[in-house]
């Protein structure tokens, strides 16, 4: 089959649901075993975590393309929630669990605001304009004194202890971020069986169909476009906490560019399971090129053309296909 | 105020030249391309290679430089977006990759330094008080050359009128016998080579390093969104408009000047989404 053919037949259109939700548990249940995290390197740990935030991250994208449109704005979430818990806990002294619950709450607030005035554009314009607000509030922020400017934000604390988990290592942090993951995969996981995600994936193969049916597509793009923030801000906080540091330049285009590659690289077919499993092979790539510069955007510029080319359905569909032939040449 | 005044349409002809060839990509090839921000930075990087690397003249490095962007500008289009069949989201994807990976190819040669292009015209023209640098006139007199030269090809070259067919419409172009895959190509290279050349001038004024792509890439999307997506005119007057704001706004307001063009955009979206002489573009 050519190529062409992978796109006509509609895979990006109908972003179908996962039905494998044993394979999630499963890769779950092995990372929690794996990161028994006394056993394992701090480097190990370390992309873990990233694993974790960048799952979260890319399933909330993916939940955008599924109701048709194609946001360019992740890094704007991630930025947001990195903010609003940094000034909560430096400036105004609030400690780290409600900084943590308020900044996905701002995440969401914001992605109502911009999603109620961009859900009015489709297609080209969405994508143009939300990349052009990731911007702006990137330039906002660098010029805004109160919020660190160009240096940024320095020196989040850390929050307390919880019983033997601490978070002066990175152990307390692989536990959050893991959580976080599980409530997201959960969240999305229910979402996406009830009629609600179905309604979703009716508006991403057909728009006008679903309206004329009375569906209040905007209704759900926004809602949508809310979920997705409000996970997004999630791990932009903990990113902000666990680096304990952060700075506009952050949030360019290049961690929207990073939460696509790892929704597609696993897959854009499963909402849940193609970015954890597309983040863990990211995630431990990065860790390992991380040292030389120049060499991370090319590796995941690389990544991008060559999937689409080669793997256009991600790899759990490619791995599926491989031990479905298997299993048919062996009977 | 007068030197502020030649600021201004010297920086908007050049960011006329950048978002000339996204214009033309978007409304012939139907696509954002994100690749054209690294077009920009490459055609800076390659000059200086040319220039400083190879040793060549500065007439002939900057002929090189525009002919070899043009070349990858029109494989890339033909190798890489052509396959994908305009379906949008792996074709964005696609292009992203692109920009990353020329932004990550350059880094790894050029290292992320800030650089700058040498000056080849040097001196001043005293007007009345006013001074002008004779290398920015000659810029703004190329850049006058090639908008006007572009406008020719487009309303009287047989080749540039098919370019408008077939922005207007790819299946009935296709059948009057036009080679749309040539168009197609044809424009991403001629758009890259502009954004080359847009790169050149306005880094003899700024600076360049691997990471300004990204500020090109939001450039050329203010200028497009504002002055409408897919119309030439549409692209003067958005350069010109972006351009006040980067050369009057950096007087009257200090940094925050980048504020205001996206304030613009937000009215502009709020009150008119296809720009101010944009055509809706069909999806």
């Amino acid at each position: 089959m050519n190529i062409r053919d992978h796109f006509r037949i509609g895979v990006w259109e109908n972003v179908k649901l996962g039905r494998n939700a044993t394979l999630v548990a499963l890769i779950l249940i092995i990372g929690a075993i794996v990161a028994g995290p006394y056993f394992i390197a701090s480097r190990w740990q370390h992309i873990l975590i990233m694993w974790c935030l960048w799952s979260i991250a890319g399933i909330s994208w993916l939940v955008i393309l599924k109701v048709g449109e194609f946001s360019l704005c992740s890094a704007a979430f991630l930025c947001i929630g990195a903010y609003s818990s940094s000034v909560m806990t430096l400036k105004l002294g609030c400690p780290f669990w409600p900084a943590l619950i308020a900044g996905g709450l701002i995440s969401g607030i914001f992605a109502l605001a911009l999603g109620v005035v961009v859900f009015r554009l489709k297609g080209l314009y969405f994508l143009v304009i939300t990349y052009l607000f990731a911007e702006m509030l990137r330039l906002g922020i660098s010029l805004t004194g109160y919020l660190g400017g160009g240096t940024g934000l320095y020196g989040m604390p850390e929050p307390g202890n919880i019983g033997f988990i601490t978070f002066s290592t990175k152990q307390g942090w692989f536990y959050l971020s893991f959580l976080l993951l599980l409530i997201t995969a959960f969240t999305f996981r229910r979402v996406e069986a009830s009629r609600i995600g179905r309604v979703y994936s009716y508006i991403g193969m057909a728009p006008d169909l679903a309206e004329s049916l009375g569906v209040r597509i905007m209704k759900y793009k926004v809602q949508a476009f809310v979920l997705g923030g409000i996970f997004t801000g999630l791990a932009g906080v903990v990113m902000a906490h666990y680096f304990t540091g952060i700075s506009p330049e952050s949030f360019t285009l290049y961690p929207s560019l990073v939460t696509q590659l790892v929704a597609i690289l696993g897959g854009v077919p499963y909402l849940v399971a193609g970015p954890v499993v597309g983040a863990i092979i990211y995630s431990a790539v990065d860790e390992y090129v991380a040292a030389i510069s120049g060499l991370r955007p090319l590796i995941v510029g690389v990544l991008l053309v060559v999937i689409i080319f080669f793997m256009p359905q991600g790899i759990i569909s490619r791995l599926r296909q491989l031990f479905g032939k298997g299993r048919e040449a062996k009977s | 105020m007068g030197s502020v005044a030649f600021h201004w349409v010297t920086l908007s002809l050049s960011y006329v030249l950048l978002a000339m060839g996204m214009t033309l990509s978007l409304s012939i090839s139907r696509i954002v391309n994100l690749a054209h921000g690294s077009f920009y930075i490459l055609g800076g990087f390659l000059f200086i290679m040319f220039l400083k690397t190879v040793g060549m003249p500065f007439g002939w490095s900057l002929l090189a430089s525009l002919v070899v962007l043009g070349i990858v500008g029109a494989l890339l289009e033909a190798k890489i977006y052509r396959p994908l069949g305009g379906v949008l989201a792996p074709s964005i994807i696609c292009m992203a990759g692109v920009l990353l990976t020329i932004e990550g190819i350059v880094v790894l040669i050029f290292g992320s330094d800030l650089w700058d292009v040498p000056s080849y015209f040097t001196g001043t023209i005293n007007l009345d008080g006013t001074v002008l640098s004779i290398e920015r006139i000659v810029m703004a007199i190329v850049a006058l050359l090639l908008i006007a030269g572009l406008y020719y090809f487009l309303s009287h070259v047989r080749l540039g009128k098919a370019f408008k067919a077939t922005a207007q419409d790819r299946e009935a172009a296709t059948l009057m016998g036009i080679n749309v895959g040539l168009v197609s190509s044809l424009s991403m290279g001629i758009g890259a080579a502009l954004a080359g050349l847009a790169a050149i001038q306005i880094t003899a004024v700024y600076y360049l390093s691997p990471f300004v792509s990204y500020a090109a890439l939001m450039t050329a999307f203010l200028v497009i969104s504002l002055g409408g997506m897919g119309s030439i005119l549409g692209v003067v007057v958005g350069a010109f408009i972006i351009g006040f704001v980067d050369s009057f706004g950096a007087l009257w307001v200090a940094t925050y000047y980048h504020l205001i063009g996206f304030a613009l955009i937000i009215i502009i979206f709020m009150v008119r989404p296809q720009g101010i002489f944009g055509v809706p573009i069909k999806d």
